[in-house]
């Protein structure tokens, strides 16, 4: 299958400290808050990004390189001929390595991921966020998301007992 | 090993500050899995989580996203007191008791579908419709023809009759729906 190598639109995204990146519409596309402002005509040959800075926008963009469909996934094994199946395993691998990253940059992902709507990066940058609020007691999601307890003591037995049942 | 007393603005910056934000800790409950525990405990997290949980718009987002809520457990009896029977493990259990309040426990019931259940309320002289989930309930007053003491035997039913696109029945909290009764 041919590429559209020469034909590519590129675009420019800069960060708020003053890097730029260069790539193609169809990745910058994989944001629709980008993808709206493409659309709608908003987008000059460079777009700002606001509050996402340069380390966190460069990880973006590396993830919707990979997602980016028809480009053909730019891992080094894929091809024309690797099965939607095989491709799909691929991304899953691809994404787990991804998201090995510390507490701080997985937050600033999420942020960056919501800011960007970008969905696939938003649920796989929470899940962890998900799993911990799933598996864990109060105390322990308070403790791990450094969320702080503002109820009064006689506040949060009130709430308990209007769903008893759930604290069981 | 950092002590947790620090003050609201002195967190260290990144995990607070994203879920400080409303609209991000919404998207993210949003993926939370539907059981029905799930909420409850979050709302006891902290006020902030309380507010975003208790939402009507959330609620409405949360809903639309599980289409398809998980069965909570049965309803039995057939025109006698009702009786239910959680299908979840702890903490997604819920007790009989908490299912159907004490007054509606004397309650003969007729029915259960989509999410309701129907009731015959002899003393008033009424049909109750009452969602155990969300604890409304809705009495229509039986017509006298009824009443009357010809009939002596009678049942009713319920039916969501939502016409909204993409409508999963197992979620019609906010469905219209059509109460029947008959001798």
């Amino acid at each position: 299958m041919a590429t559209r190598e020469a034909g590519k639109k590129m675009i420019m995204l800069k960060s708020p400290d003053g890097m730029e990146f260069e790539v193609e519409e169809a990745v910058a596309m994989e944001s629709q808050t980008i993808r709206k402002m493409i659309e709608d005509d908003c987008a000059d040959t460079a777009i700002l990004i606001p509050n996402i800075n340069s380390k966190i926008l460069s990880r973006v963009i590396e993830y919707c390189n990979k997602h980016v469909p028809t480009t053909g996934a730019t891992g080094a094994a894929a091809s024309d001929t690797v099965a939607p199946a095989a491709l799909a395993e691929d991304l899953k691998i691809w994404d787990a390595e991804f998201i090995k990253v510390n507490r701080a940059t997985r937050f600033n992902l999420i942020q960056a991921a919501s800011y960007l709507n970008i969905k696939g990066l938003l649920d796989l940058t929470s899940q962890t966020t998900i799993d911990t609020i799933s598996d864990n007691s109060l105390e322990e999601i308070r403790s791990f998301l450094s969320t702080k307890n503002d109820y009064l003591p006689e506040e949060e037995q009130t709430i308990r007992r209007e769903n008893q049942w759930a604290f069981q | 090993m950092t002590r947790r007393r620090r003050r609201r603005g002195a967190r260290p910056a990144p995990a607070p500050a994203a879920l400080e934000d409303d609209d991000l800790l919404r998207k993210i409950f949003l993926l939370l899995p539907p059981q029905p525990s799930t909420l409850p405990r979050l709302s006891v997290v902290c006020k902030q989580w309380r507010d975003v949980v208790t939402d009507p718009q959330f609620l409405r987002g949360f809903r639309d996203q599980h289409r398809r809520p998980p069965l909570l457990g049965l309803v039995m009896g057939h025109t006698g007191p009702p009786y239910f029977r959680s299908d979840l493990d702890p903490p997604d259990h819920i007790s009989h008791e908490r299912f159907f309040p004490r007054d509606i426990r004397s309650m003969n019931i007729n029915d259960c579908r989509h999410g309701r259940v129907v009731f015959f309320a002899q003393r008033l002289g009424e049909v109750v419709l009452f969602d155990p989930a969300t604890g409304g309930r809705r009495c229509v007053v039986v017509p006298p023809v009824f009443t009357g003491k010809e009939i002596g035997v009678f049942n009713a039913a319920v039916i969501c009759v939502s016409c909204d696109e993409g409508h999963v029945h197992g979620d019609c909290h906010a469905s219209p729906f059509q109460p029947f009764r008959w001798s």
